[in-house]
């Protein structure tokens, strides 16, 4: 026994004795590697960081570390795991957010510069997508981004899925720049299901879109969808209310942000989403109850709190103002030839074709142009040289008119070798030089043969309502 | 004296040659075959491994007294751990694109069975000198072969041999071979993991060719010996 623990001492005070030496070594070899190792990743981070704002000399610019996300760690972002501020000759240049996301087909970090609480350029530090559309999301999205000639949100660039998630960080960032917390947008996401109540929590997604108009109210408008079908669009709004509440003088009444849900042109939903109002629980559970339950139309501003409603009714049709034309411009798109003015939305119960949506009738001045079709449906196609069908879906915009196809324009579509199908099909069919049948030869034959299924359910359909 | 140097270069070069722990072992093929996509990561991963190999056959050698036969896989574990920690951090500092380029292969030396081989086949058993010499030669016998592979994959899969992009201490030099202005002869698929297979499988087969055509040269060398001799008798 005396002999075995012994033993099981000399074999334990060995082990210790090895593992102290090593965790000395290591120990020593750490405090000298690690301040070289800390200096080349602020260098190299440095390099890229001075990209961001290229309109300022490298040598001039400093920055200084607003947060940063340290290894193992997590925050409320999504996307930002680290902030900069940047100054150059000590003036304030903005602000540089690094952000680290993931889509179906990749990981993709960046650096994004704001300014002015805008948009300013991005960095792409790594991009383990498809080599392929990592060409493309370069060449197509991020270069055009950087130089000013795309939007970025115009995502419809050959990546589609990366230059999404980019837009995403780039709103990230913008919100953060702006000083509105992630606690904030769970708020306003939560309010915007509250628009659209048929909307799945989990899959529905509210994407800003890019407004000209200059609006007296409406702050930021965005598109609803659940998965890929459109629900509609909400105006985010805010009035401060001057009112003469009691009969007293005109004063401050407070104010209130309003999201108004509008689909098909038409007043949906209307979630107040901050109420500072002092009479604001008679207003909601008076008017904005009344409008939402149908009971009471929006004009109607006759309701015991007069005055804000007519704020609300003024935000409601400064919204459809816009919806309006928002409608005819995207609708006007498969009508190139004519100036489309107006557009009326035909009723399609009791139609035949799964795959017709909306259709409306698009007119400059009394002349009909044609009827522009959404088109929506799930089909299938294979990767080159494999076997395997995978669903996909597809959304055009098509017009049609007695001449047959106008103009094609892709909503949303999830099949592969998207830029092919927009190069060697809609843009043939849209210039005249293809005929939307000829199906061949387009470099994406699976989409080109869905998307003239539907075109022909639609064809079918014209030629029965305007025979 | 004589006796004890030839001892010394028998085991310095068995490592290289004879017993080359690639070609002949067939041991470490894991990071043989991930890391020698270019020759420079080949000969930055020849480096380290020779580090690791040598201090680790030195320090267990010098303990090979002390450390009971109970502890002793577990004290040469910690050991090879310890050296091949100290091999990450140091190239992440000193050699940050070799260090980015072999990534988790350099930690995973803790578990090359060469390392640990070494130390259990030979380390244990010999002196520091030795063991170090063993080191040094298995080192070089392993860095030898996988930038041999390199070399051929690089060729063929890259059409060219580029230099200085890891080491960036020396100059960025392409040398143009089967890639140039006007043709293109590179085959990627040498780039990846079945191209760096297929050329292990192809350098095997001509090793294996090449000794059994040496054994029976030597085969015949001996029968003419023995006929030589008896029609002598």
């Amino acid at each position: 026994m005396k002999e075995l623990i012994k033993k099981a001492g000399k074999v334990g005070l060995t082990l210790a004795i090895i593992a102290g030496g090593s965790a000395a070594l290591i120990g020593v070899v750490n405090a000298i590697a690690s301040p070289i190792i800390a200096k080349n990743d602020f260098a190299k981070t440095n390099a890229n960081l001075v990209k961001v704002f290229h309109d300022y000399e490298p040598d001039k610019q400093s920055f200084e570390t607003e947060f940063e996300l340290k290894e193992g760690e997590e925050n409320e972002y999504t996307y930002v795991t680290a902030i900069w501020n940047v100054k150059a000759d000590g003036v304030d240049i903005g602000k540089i957010f690094k952000t680290v996301g993931e889509h179906s087909y990749g990981k993709v970090s960046l650096l994004i510069g704001v300014r002015d609480g805008k948009f300013f350029s991005l960095v792409e530090l790594s991009n383990t997508g498809t080599p392929d559309y990592n060409k493309t999301l370069r060449s197509d999205y991020i270069d055009k981004v950087n130089a000013g000639t795309l939007d970025y949100t115009e995502v419809k660039c050959g990546a589609t899925y990366a230059a999404t998630l980019v837009k995403k960080m780039i709103e990230e960032a913008l919100n953060l720049a702006s000083g509105v917390s992630p606690d904030v947008l769970a708020k306003q996401r939560e309010n915007m299901l509250k628009v659209f109540p048929e909307a799945d929590s989990e899959k529905a997604t509210f994407d800003k879109i890019k407004v000209t108009q200059e609006f007296k109210y409406v702050s930021d408008v965005y598109v609803a969808k659940n998965g890929s079908d459109e629900l509609g669009y909400i105006y985010k709004a805010k009035a401060d209310v001057i009112d003469n509440w009691n009969l007293g003088e005109m004063k401050d009444c407070g104010s209130m942000e309003l999201l108004v849900g509008i689909r098909d042109v038409k007043l949906y939903n209307i979630v107040v989403s901050d109420n500072q109002l002092s009479y604001g629980q008679q207003f909601e559970s008076g008017y904005i109850a009344g409008v939402n339950d149908g009971s009471r139309d929006y004009s109607d501003v006759t309701c015991g709190t007069t005055v804000a409603a007519t704020y609300v009714k003024e935000i409601v049709d400064e919204s459809l103002d816009h919806a309006k034309k928002y409608q005819i411009g995207n609708l006007a798109k498969v009508f190139k030839d004519g100036n489309a003015d107006s557009a009326e939305s035909i009723d399609i119960n009791g139609i035949e074709s799964q795959y017709i949506k909306e259709i409306h009738s698009v007119k400059s001045g009394e002349e009909e142009l044609g009827l522009a079709y959404k088109l929506s449906g799930k089909g299938f196609y294979c990767e080159y040289e494999g076997a395997v069908q995978k669903p996909a879906t597809l959304s055009l915009l098509v017009g049609i008119n007695k001449s047959g196809v106008t103009g094609i324009v892709v909503l949303d579509e999830t099949f592969t070798y998207s830029k092919e199908f927009q190069n060697g099909y809609v843009d043939k069919v849209n210039d005249g030089s293809r005929d939307y049948t000829d199906i061949m030869d387009t470099g994406a034959t699976f989409t080109a043969d869905f998307a003239k299924k539907m075109i022909d359910a639609a064809i079918k359909d014209y030629s029965e309502r305007r025979a | 004296m004589e006796k004890e140097k030839g001892a010394l270069k028998g085991v310095f070069l068995a490592g290289i040659i004879k017993q080359n722990p690639l070609f002949v072992a067939l041991l470490g093929l894991c990071p043989a075959l991930a890391v020698t996509k270019s020759v420079e990561s080949a000969i930055g991963m020849g480096i380290l491994f020779t580090f690791v190999l040598c201090c680790s056959n030195v320090i267990i050698s010098l303990l090979r007294k002390l450390i009971p036969d109970e502890a002793r896989v577990p004290c040469e574990i910690v050991v090879i751990a310890a050296f091949v920690t100290v091999t990450d951090l140091l190239s992440h500092a000193f050699l940050p694109e070799l260090y980015s380029t072999l990534g988790t292969f350099i930690q995973l030396l803790v578990v090359n069975c060469i390392v640990l081989g070494r130390a259990e086949a030979f380390a244990k058993d010999h002196p520091v000198v030795d063991s170090l010499l063993d080191g040094v030669g298995n080192g070089i016998g392993y860095t030898l072969a996988i930038v041999i592979i390199a070399v051929v994959r690089e060729i063929l899969g890259t059409g060219m041999l580029s230099f200085g992009n890891i080491f960036t201490f020396i100059p960025q030099v392409s040398l143009p071979i089967l890639k140039g202005t006007g043709y293109d002869y590179s085959m990627s698929f040498f780039t990846n993991p079945a191209g760096g297979f297929l050329v292990l499988a192809i350098i095997l087969a001509i090793m294996a060719c090449y000794s059994q055509f040496k054994a029976k040269r030597e085969k015949i060398k001996a029968l003419a010996k023995a006929k030589a001799l008896k029609e002598a008798k």
